[in-house]
C-alpha cells in the first residue's frame, strides 16, 4: 500500500488536535440525546459499555443499557457455562425437579438445561439479572444524566433494532462479536445486523 | 473504566456526500478524548501492463493516475485544514475497505469513523460498497454515520 501525507503542521507522524475552542453545542450532540449500549457479558460488550459510558457522559446523552435474552434453546457453551458458573442455582434447581418427580432418576445440569426450556429461560434471566447488576455498578460515580436498564426477550438483532426504533435512539454501541457468536463469523453475527440495518450510528466495538 | 481513544481515523470518499458529516464528526470526537487524527482518502492503483504493446499506453496511464492523487491530496488538504488544521491528510492506494484497514492497523487506531449509505447485502455486493468488509476487518472500533445522522449534523 502506497501512502501519501499532507503537510503536517508540527511534522510528526500524526498531530495531536488539542481543543481549538471549547464546544458549546457541537455536531454529536445531534445524533448524541439517546444511546442504546447492548450487553452480552462478552469482553467486546464489556468494552462497549465503556466506550458508550464516555460519551453520555460527554455529551450528557440519556444511556439506554438493553439485554436481550434468545428464545432459542441454550447450545452446547451455554449449558456447560451454566454447570460451572451457576453451579448453586442449578443444583437447587435440581433438587426441585427430584421432588417434583419422585423415583425418577436426576439429569445432570447441562442435560436439564437441554431437556427443560422452562429451565433454560430461568437460567437466562439469572444470567440477564446479574449482568445488568454488574453494568449499573460500572456505572456509579459517573456522570450521567440518564440511564435506564431493559430487558429484552427474542432475537437480539431484531430487538435491538426494534427497541432503538422506537425509543428514537440517535446511537447504539455494540461489541463486534458476543458469547457464543463463533458461528457468526460465517452466517453474520447480531453485530452485522445491527450494523447493516440500524439507520442511526453504530459503533461496533472490538 | 474509560476507554482510551488516542488515535482516530475518518476514512473518507470526497465525491461521497458523507464526508462532511464524517469530518465533523471526527474533529468533535478528536477534541473530545484529545486523539490524534489522521483523514484518509483512498485511491483504486492502477493495474500494471500485460503486453509489450500496451506499456505506452499504460504509462501514459500510470502519470494521469499519479497527477490525480496529487490532485486528491491537494483537496483533501485543503478540505481537512478547513475543518480541522491540525489532522493529519493521507492519500492511500488500494481497494478501499482494505486499504483504510490496513492504515488503521498500521497506525494503531482506536476508532475508525466511516460513511455507510445503508445498502442491503445484494446492493453492497454489487456497488463494492466497503463499509461492511471494513466493520469486519478493522483492528479497533468502528463508528459508522448514517445517512440519516448525516443529515441531523448537516
Amino acid at each position: 500500500m502506497e501512502v501519501k501525507a499532507g503537510p503536517c503542521v508540527l511534522g510528526s507522524n500524526a498531530l495531536t488536535c488539542r481543543p481549538l475552542q471549547r464546544i458549546q453545542r457541537g455536531v454529536g450532540a445531534d445524533v448524541m440525546e439517546r444511546i442504546l449500549v447492548a450487553l452480552d457479558g462478552s469482553t467486546h460488550s464489556n468494552r462497549a459499555l465503556d466506550l458508550a459510558t464516555d460519551l453520555a457522559e460527554k455529551y450528557q446523552a440519556e444511556l439506554l443499557l438493553v439485554h436481550v435474552m434468545p428464545t432459542a434453546p441454550l447450545d452446547e457453551s451455554e449449558r456447560h457455562m451454566a454447570a460451572v458458573e451457576y453451579a448453586d442455582e442449578l443444583s437447587s434447581w435440581a433438587k426441585d425437579w427430584n421432588e417434583a418427580r419422585s423415583g425418577e432418576q436426576s439429569p445432570s445440569a447441562p442435560e436439564l438445561l437441554l431437556r427443560y426450556g422452562d429451565l433454560a429461560s430461568r437460567f437466562r434471566e439469572l444470567v440477564a439479572k446479574r449482568l445488568m447488576s454488574s453494568a449499573e455498578s460500572k456505572l456509579q460515580g459517573r456522570q450521567l444524566s440518564s440511564t435506564e436498564s431493559i430487558l429484552q426477550t427474542g432475537d437480539p438483532a431484531k430487538a435491538i433494532l426494534d427497541l432503538a426504533e422506537s425509543r428514537k435512539v440517535d446511537t447504539i454501541v455494540i461489541g463486534s462479536r458476543g458469547l457464543g457468536e463463533i458461528s457468526g463469523l460465517l452466517l453474520g453475527s447480531v453485530s452485522h445486523k445491527v450494523n447493516q440495518l440500524a439507520n442511526c450510528i453504530c459503533i461496533t466495538v472490538k | 473504566m474509560a476507554i482510551s481513544i488516542k488515535t482516530i481515523i475518518a476514512a473518507v470518499d470526497l465525491a461521497d456526500d458523507l464526508s462532511s458529516a464524517i469530518l465533523k464528526t471526527a474533529a468533535e470526537l478528536s477534541e473530545l478524548f484529545h486523539a490524534r487524527l489522521h483523514v484518509v482518502d483512498v485511491i483504486t492503483p492502477i493495474k500494471g501492463f500485460e503486453t509489450l504493446h500496451a506499456m505506452d499506453a499504460t504509462m501514459h496511464n500510470v502519470e494521469a493516475h499519479q497527477k490525480a492523487e496529487a490532485e486528491r491530496l491537494e483537496q483533501l488538504t485543503s478540505l481537512v485544514s478547513k475543518v480541522m488544521p491540525l489532522a493529519k491528510p493521507i492519500v492511500v492506494q488500494g481497494n478501499p475497505g482494505e486499504a483504510v484497514a490496513d492504515y488503521a492497523k498500521k497506525n494503531d487506531a482506536d476508532l475508525l469513523i466511516i460513511g455507510s449509505h445503508q445498502k442491503g447485502w445484494w446492493e453492497t455486493l454489487a456497488s463494492g460498497a466497503a463499509s461492511p468488509e471494513l466493520v469486519r476487518d478493522a483492528p479497533c472500533a468502528v463508528y459508522v454515520v448514517t445517512k440519516e445522522a448525516a443529515r441531523k449534523i448537516g
